[in-house]
């Protein structure tokens, strides 16, 4: 047992599998106490059939470690006052919370039902501001802590069929990137991870009989290759006394490379005007300034 | 018609480990691969009456090859012709002979890539409109996914056959001593590989590599006089595109007309009707693995958009009908561009002879004409040197 995270208080949410189990096993092996966040049942999405939560609760156990589980729905605004409530009715604080938990309904935009977008947005999005309001609150008071919200690569490449996956999750990038800014002077980090591992939301069969056909066995191979392990030692990392100058930031984590990503900057490039702008004049100079050399990155296809 | 069928005789051959050959220079691959061929040849330094040395990269002049030979006050030219560089030399060095100007001429072709601060192929002159964004796997790549396309190879089915034809190409090459990359893969492996330009993974492109070959030629009717199993240059054929398929926006990438120019060029000369039945065996240049898939269809071996059925039957394997690249090709063996060319004749030239590099590498039937092409460029733009080499008879 590794004492990096000795007597620290950490929640994982979604820790039952995947990416989460990976982070909160990490943690729990530095010495930190754990609540198993997984739910049970839920309004879409696949939730487990199983309580997941207690078999990474007796893991951990039997390695050594500190946890109890947790089966409340992050999407609902009591269920993570209840999540973070555990946390401070078993260890008695909060000093670590991990946001994974997500869900995909993919469908193209056009034929995307309420109920795909809604219940995305709300586990993806919502439960994170759910869970990071309420720990948020104890962790001003304490004076510390760590806060790691999952993005995804979905937005950033514009991954067709999940709009509203990347909806949320490019929502939480933007999100973090404020919450850092009000929580940094109370001793609280809070950054975002687009995390790369092969799991069942990445690498589902239907994902992986797809890229078979599409002759894409090396995505297949490379997902296979990247493992939740390896995300959950830079979880772990971010977790760390050493990372306090870490707020805000945005990086990319797989098996094979971390990145960190550049924050917004203002426009490369600009025209401008004191008349203001028609239509007229923008058809003659946006082809010769901004829109020169743009490539449609999805251009028409057929007839 | 005049022809160099029969006008030029191939006496010596030679070739350098090739590798990623740290503990070499130019210099030391040059003189293992000559001095392998005056030896083969029985011949010495001092009976070189004119040389030929070829290379893109590694040099140039004539004293890249005069200043580690000592070859005194005699011509010697440098030829370049981007991939094809090493043929170039046999090429030029055979109009030299059959022309009566020389009786014993030395090609050498050379490449020494590592510890140059190249990564990946030189670009050379790049066309400031043309050759904006042009890489070499981005080319054959644009070429493979038009080919599954044209003939109705799914990607999964296209990718597979692809990937059949790098198992191929590193089963040879790991059973020459030679060879670059000398480690068999299985399909998996080739399929699993990282993407260097769809379909094209890093199986599908060839090594990048130092090496040196060379030959020493004689003429045709003098030849016996060095040895009795001495090869001759049957047919040459070079034919150079104008680059119109950049321009040419009906240009299809899945058809190579100058090899196909190249090709009848060369069997003309040799007299060859049918080439599928009377070639032996074949060194095509497979920089990359669709490269060898097209270049059998341009050279008239099979049907087009049919290449998956004879690489799904085994044609092209050591035991198969018309074995391909059996000494693993630029895949496996490696690519050392100025010496590729006159790697392909040494397998060729070898084979022929019956005295192939390890003797369970020597085909089991009779090798009594093969063909080698060395090209240069991609689909829309392609420099394509085919050679015939034959035996005696």
């Amino acid at each position: 047992m590794g004492t990096k995270l000795k007597d620290k208080v950490a929640i994982v949410t979604g820790a039952g599998r995947g990416i989460g189990r990976a982070e909160a096993i990490a943690l729990a092996a530095e010495g930190a106490k754990l609540v198993i966040n997984n739910r049970t049942s839920a309004k879409g999405g696949t939730p487990s059939d199983v309580p997941v939560a207690d078999e990474v609760v007796g893991e951990i156990k039997k390695a050594g470690g500190i946890a109890v589980p947790n089966y409340d729905d992050v999407s609902d605004p009591e269920g993570a006052r209840n999540i973070i409530q555990t946390a401070v009715n078993n260890f008695g604080r909060v000093d670590i919370l991990v946001n994974n938990a997500g869900i995909l309904m993919d469908a193209q935009t056009y034929k995307m039902t309420d109920e795909q977008w809604e219940n995305v947005i709300k586990v993806d999005l919502y439960g994170v501001f759910y869970t990071c309001r309420a720990a948020a609150a104890i962790m001003r008071e304490q004076r510390w802590g760590r806060i790691i919200n999952t993005s995804s690569q979905a937005g950033a490449w514009g991954r067709f069929g999940q709009s509203n996956y990347a909806a949320a999750k490019e929502g939480i990038v933007g999100f973090t990137r404020v919450l850092a800014r009000e929580l940094g002077p109370r001793g609280i980090t809070c950054n975002a991870i687009r995390p790369r591992a092969g799991t069942r939301v990445s690498l589902s069969p239907e994902t992986q009989a797809a890229w078979e056909r599409e002759g894409r066995f090396d995505f297949i191979a490379q997902s296979k290759m990247l493992k939740a392990e390896d995300v959950a030692q830079f979880a772990v990392y971010l977790c760390t006394e050493e990372t306090a100058n870490i707020n805000g930031y945005t990086f990319l984590v797989g098996t094979d490379g971390i990145g960190l990503y550049r924050e917004p900057e203002p426009p490369f490039k600009m025209i401008f005007s004191r008349q203001g702008w028609t239509v007229d004049y923008l058809l003659e100079v946006m082809p010769k300034t901004l829109a020169d050399g743009l490539v449609n990155p999805a251009p028409p296809k057929g007839a | 018609m005049w022809t160099i069928k029969d006008k030029v005789a191939i006496i010596g051959m030679g070739c350098c480990k090739f590798g990623e050959n740290w503990d070499k220079g130019a210099d030391d691959m040059i003189i293992d691969a000559t001095y392998e061929a005056y030896e083969d040849a029985g011949v010495e330094r001092k009976d070189i009456q004119a040389g030929w040395v070829g290379t893109t990269v590694s040099g140039a002049g004539g004293i890249t090859i005069a200043a580690p030979l000592k070859l005194d006050r005699i011509p010697i030219t440098h030829v370049q012709n981007f991939c094809a560089t090493g043929m170039e030399t046999l090429r030029s060095a055979s109009f030299a002979i059959a022309c009566g100007a020389y009786d014993i001429v030395l090609c050498v072709g050379y490449e020494k890539l590592k510890d140059s601060g190249l990564a990946g192929l030189p670009a050379g002159y790049i066309h400031p409109v043309l050759g904006v964004n042009v890489t070499a796997p981005g080319r054959w790549a644009m070429g493979a996914t038009r080919y599954f396309r044209a003939y109705g190879l799914s990607p999964k089915e296209g990718k597979e056959t692809l990937a059949k034809i790098s198992v191929k190409s590193h089963y040879n090459g790991a059973r020459h001593p030679k060879a670059h990359l000398r480690r068999e893969v299985t399909l998996e492996q080739v399929l699993n590989a990282p993407i260097i330009a769809w379909p094209l993974g890093l199986f599908d492109c060839c090594g990048n590599t130092d090496g040196a070959a060379a030959a020493i030629l004689t003429r045709a009717d003098i030849a016996k006089s060095f040895r009795d199993d001495h090869v001759l240059v049957k047919g040459i054929g070079l034919a150079i595109g104008p680059s119109l398929g950049k321009e040419d926006g009906a240009y299809d990438y899945i058809h190579l007309p100058e090899t196909e120019v190249a090709a009848q060029q060369a069997y003309e000369q040799a007299g060859i009707k049918n080439p599928r039945k009377e070639l032996d065996i074949l060194e095509l240049h497979d920089c990359f693995s669709i490269s060898e898939l097209m270049t059998l269809e341009a050279i008239g071996i099979c049907p087009k958009g049919k290449t998956k059925e004879d690489i799904d039957a085994g044609t092209f394997t050591l035991k198969g009908e018309l074995p391909v690249n059996a000494d693993g090709g630029l895949k496996s063996f490696g690519h050392p561009i100025g010496a590729s060319g006159l790697r392909e004749c040494y397998e060729v030239y070898k084979q022929i002879q019956g005295k192939a590099e390890l003797p369970e590498r020597q085909l089991k039937k009779e090798v009594r004409l093969g063909l080698s092409h060395n090209q240069g460029g991609h689909p829309g733009s392609l420099l394509p040197i085919i050679t015939i080499l034959g035996r005696r008879d």
